[in-house]
């Protein structure tokens, strides 16, 4: 197939010898049609028409639920009990109306030849892919007895619920009553080492833990420029792509700084190629740059942000109140300042008329920098010299995108490219600084956005509590096989011996896929899986359930990428013997004697109203009844007022923006290591290099191709894998190679290729592709390893994270590839 | 009265929502695709042509061109295909079509007519999209009707409403008040292959 489709769907073709373009410019028409009548006529026999088929199509509302980061609402439309259409369903606000392929393609997710129909068990080997039908009966027996038995004798914690972005429905999905089992249960929920290295960053500066640091999309509207950086919005989020286009068609001015020629870098006014891994080195010379040219927003800093609070030079702490009065009550404490206009010391609630944000001072004998000064020393060493050899991009080149950046308002535009190396955390650390220091945030048009999210106080509470009894948090995904080797979490005893996979594909998402061969399956006793596909993960486990597809349940969304809450109602009955993920926890917690805490008549919709049964939520007016009745409801902002990050000040202690950080603290604290000195100089920013993938690591002259998984416009992550339409225009995974990194190894599109590195290997087609940098390498995310000539991209990957961040590091790799 | 469509290449990003919304609401058989979207560039999708980082390439969303002057419709010996005298959109009648693909030889733009060369096969079981297109059948050409079941109804075709870039405009070409004589209004547009007399309705907007 994939040969003849390339014929047909992949011609190659150049615009010369085929489209003989003659341009012309239309003239005004004028033209009056024929027949006055005739449209009148059509429309009348249109109407007709209409009231017909609407009695045999009817329009469910829904909402596509993966974690693109987008959440277009759809129509199922479903005719004689069947879903045979998706459609973008209309959101108030028309700018965020849409859908992509994936969306529009949902027919044969639903109805998917290879669905996981029935509940299985494994027959052969484990992975060997063979099976045997069984009843849910049989199955959930299976389970709970098994889970029952490794907790007498290993203790709650033995069994790892592994859920994770598969379903952001807020009863079956990641969110969802999964929770309220693995609660009840008291079992290890693995931490979740995705995506969370850029959040870690920006909350040292604004506060709002990981998830809160974008912007409503349509504020890029507001921008004057728009940096796209880290990010593929083209491909991995086309709807945030419609909104950023309408932004460059009214004047914006878009550059994309990436290591690959990308979709959005083709649509952008320019393109910077940049090294992989040196983003923390060019925001770094850009705050330089700034500091030395005086191009800050001095009243922004004095106001906004930390830059005038003063820090003690013996012990790195912020100057208080309570420095001189420790007998004062927490509340009372307050902040040191230089009262410029007096000559000196204030207490911030004194409200000085002015403040430095520049010097060294004394205090009651007590030596201070502001923290601004602190700022500028670190910066000193990056100069944009340096900063042009390492990154690649011309001094010249630095100096002119920091003026850009700094004659804003400018709008960062990223999501989770950078966040893909050890050093993720300080880049975003250090933008949120850049941003902070120049007021390029908290003002229309400025700022960060590629995920926005909303604080919505939706009511965990009712569907988290049970027993008093919680999951165990502490082991992040990256060190899950360690953990499960050795049954020990360092020197503590922490035996594993089951695994419960819900909306997660984790063989094939987490880094370095052979430790779950290695390492994982030989130490535990059972696995079972939640899911509609024979996914990679699903391949290896003792016990396979048949989850109910999106359209089949009741579920609630709170959207990301656009301000919206909405309902998805259920379209279609369950297909096959699928069950509803709330059901299938259900029957295995009620089998564990479970029943007070899962009575059997609790359904998706007395979820859903116990989540919204808060008064808070009463009082912004979002309630189940509203919902119910109007679908859609926007949580914050409005289409003239977008919701802006920190306008209202920010969620951090002292309410500004945090340009010094007293106590790095890492995002999970799992007993690892760190040293004073790494705590001590995370408090500012400084260069990292990537902890692999770096021209200065001694494996960089055995494997000198940085391994980049490119997210295709065909799959979220792994889902979608296997969508006969996308497959036919997307048949086989590729390795994308630059034209030099091809000749020096005789390589040509076409040639079977091997990938490798001293973890693993990928063999598979090659594409010879002008769009790549020397020394970078792609293959395109989500491919299952069935799906592989031999092996799979995600052996490659090492699971080393940085001991601060704690995250997937997937870009952070090296490799080589030759021809097979 | 004749119906054209304007695809303004600027705005398209080569995403395919067109061609997979064409399939779903049209139910085509598996290989069949009447909307596909070329890259201009390298030799694959989504390959940009040029030494990196001098690099650049256009998408090309490519259907029938519903063709004034249609090549395929003098082709045809037993009159399968033809046009329509009150809006201009060709189509292709399969009941009368025998097989012959004289028309796809006749067609300039490769690939915009597609043969059913094995007896329709669909990669799920249930039909897929409108219920009132029509049947597909082994052994003849098929391709892009416009949408004429959803017109029919007063609704524009599947492509048009669903493209996420806004990029695909259609009306009446002849009324200067439709949306598609709006959006070329003003605007430079080629369109493919006019030296062949084929005067084609679609205009690539650049």
């Amino acid at each position: 197939m994939a040969e003849k489709e390339k014929g047909i769907l992949n011609l190659k073709m150049s615009r010369r010898s085929f489209v003989k373009a003659s341009a012309a410019t239309a003239i005004g028409a004028g033209v009056v049609a024929s027949n006055p009548m005739e449209s009148a006529m059509k429309l009348l026999a249109v109407e007709d028409e209409t009231s017909k088929k609407t009695e045999s199509v009817k329009l469910v509302p829904s909402v596509c639920r993966s974690n693109c980061f987008q959440s277009c609402r759809l129509y199922a439309h479903v005719r004689d009990g069947k879903v045979v259409k998706t459609s973008p369903a209309p959101y108030l606000d028309d700018i965020y109306t849409g859908s992509c392929l994936k969306g529009l393609s949902l027919v044969q997710r639903t109805y998917s030849p290879t669905r996981i129909k029935y509940p299985m068990r494994r027959k052969g080997k484990r992975g060997e892919d063979k099976w045997e039908r069984i009843s849910w009966d049989e199955a959930i027996s299976e389970i709970a007895e098994k889970f029952k038995e490794i907790q007498e004798k290993y203790g709650p914690r033995a069994i790892a619920l592994d859920t994770a972005s598969g379903n952001y429905g807020l009863v079956h999905g990641i969110q969802g009553v999964i929770n309220r089992f693995a609660n009840s249960i008291g079992c290890t929920k693995i931490n979740v080492c995705y995506d969370q290295a850029v959040g870690y960053g920006s909350n040292r500066v604004i506060g709002g833990g990981v998830w809160l640091w974008g912007n409503e999309p349509r504020t890029m509207l507001d921008a004057k420029n728009i940096f796209v950086w880290g990010s593929n919005p083209v491909q991995s989020q086309p709807q945030n792509w419609r909104i950023l286009m309408e932004a460059k068609n009214s004047g914006a001015k878009v550059i994309t700084i990436d290591p690959i020629f990308s979709t959005t870098a083709n649509k952008s006014d320019e393109y910077i190629p940049i090294v992989p891994g040196t983003d923390l080195m060019l925001v770094l010379a850009m705050i330089k740059y700034i500091i030395d040219n005086n191009m800050i927003d001095a009243e922004f800093m004095k106001t906004r942000t930390t830059a005038p609070f003063l820090v003690r030079k013996d012990n790195g702490m912020m100057l208080r109140r309570s420095d001189f009065q420790p007998e004062i009550n927490e509340e009372d404490d307050d902040y040191y300042v230089w009262d410029n206009v007096n000559n000196r010391p204030a207490l911030l609630s004194e409200a000085p008329a002015d403040v430095a944000i520049e010097g060294s001072f004394t205090v009651n004998g007590v030596e201070v920098d502001t923290v601004f000064t602190l700022l500028k020393e670190r910066v000193q060493e990056y100069t944009l010299e340096k900063a042009s050899e390492m990154t690649k991009i011309p001094v010249e080149k630095i100096e002119y995108l920091t003026k850009v950046y700094c004659d804003g308002p400018t709008t960062i535009y990223t999501n989770y490219g950078i966040d893909h190396y050890q050093n993720g955390h300080l880049w975003s650390f250090a933008a949120f600084i850049m941003a902070s220091i120049t007021g390029n945030i908290a003002r229309p048009g400025a700022g960060f956005t590629g995920l926005y999210v909303m604080a919505i106080p939706i009511n965990y509470t009712n569907m988290y509590v049970t027993n008093g009894n919680f999951a165990d948090n502490r082991i992040p995904q990256h060190i899950f096989h360690k953990v499960v080797k050795e049954q020990k979490l360092f020197d503590e005893d922490y035996p594993i011996k089951a695994i419960l996979t819900h909306c997660s594909n984790p063989i094939s998402n987490f880094t370095e896929q052979n430790v779950w061969f290695n390492d994982i399956y030989p130490n535990i006793d059972f696995h079972v899986v939640i899911d509609t596909e024979f996914t990679d993960t699903a391949r290896y486990a003792d016990i396979v359930l048949p989850a109910a597809f999106w359209f089949e349940v009741n579920d609630l969304r709170v959207c990301y990428n656009n301000p919206y809450i909405l309902m998805q109602e259920k379209a279609i009955e369950p297909l096959y013997e699928s069950k509803s993920d709330l059901e299938i926890v259900t029957l295995i917690a009620r089998k564990m004697g479970l029943e007070e805490f899962f009575p059997e008549d609790c359904d998706d919709i007395f979820w859903i109203k116990q989540l919204l049964d808060s008064d808070v939520l009463r009082q912004m007016n979002i309630t189940y009844e509203r919902l119910q009745k109007e679908k859609v409801i926007r949580g914050e902002g409005s289409a003239e007022k977008p919701f802006i990050r920190g306008e209202n000040g920010f969620f951090t202690p002292t309410g500004r923006a945090q340009l010094y950080c007293e106590n790095p603290e890492p995002r999970v604290d799992y007993g690892q290591e760190i040293s004073e000195d790494i705590l001590k100089k995370e408090r500012l920013p400084y260069f990292k290099p990537p902890g692999e993938a770096w021209r200065e690591n001694p494996l960089y002259k055995k494997y000198p191709l940085v391994f980049i998984q490119e997210h295709s416009r065909f799959r979220t992550h792994t889902q979608w894998f296997n969508v006969p339409m996308l497959r036919e225009i997307d048949p086989e995974p590729l390795a994308k190679i630059s034209r030099e990194d091809a000749e020096e190894r005789g390589i040509k599109t076409g040639d079977i290729v091997e990938v490798f590195n001293d973890r693993g290997k990928a063999v598979l087609k090659a594409e010879v592709n002008d769009g790549i940098m020397p020394g970078v390498i792609l293959i395109p995310k989500g491919w299952q390893r069935e799906q592989f000539i031999e092996g799979c991209f995600q052996e490659l990957t090492s699971s080393e994270s940085d001991p601060m961040a704690v995250n997937f590091a997937f870009f952070d790799c090296l490799v080589d590839v030759r021809k097979k | 009265m004749r119906y054209a469509m304007a695809i303004d290449i600027k705005k398209c990003t080569g995403c395919h929502s067109c061609s997979v919304a064409c399939k779903v609401e049209n139910n085509l058989p598996d290989d069949i695709w009447w909307n596909r979207v070329l890259t201009v560039g390298g030799e694959n999708m989504d390959t940009p042509m040029g030494k990196f980082p001098n690099v650049k390439m256009e998408y090309l969303p490519i259907n029938c061109q519903h063709c004034e002057n249609p090549a395929c419709v003098k082709a045809c010996p037993v009159g399968a295909t033809y046009k329509r005298k009150e809006d201009g959109i060709v189509v292709q009648d399969y009941d009368k079509c025998i097989g012959c693909r004289y028309c796809m030889v006749a067609c300039p733009y490769s690939g915009v007519r597609q043969f059913n060369w094995k007896k329709p096969e669909y990669a799920i079981d249930i039909a897929m999209g409108d219920k009132d297109v029509t049947k597909h059948q082994y052994n003849t050409v098929e391709k892009c009707t416009f949408c004429v079941h959803r017109l029919a109804r007063g609704e524009k075709p599947a492509c048009i409403e669903t493209c996420p870039n806004r990029a695909r405009h259609f009306g009446d070409i002849d009324d200067p008040e439709s949306e598609v004589s709006k959006a070329i209004q003003g605007r430079t547009y080629f369109k493919l292959l006019e030296e062949k007399g084929t005067k084609p309705s679609i205009y690539y907007l650049t």
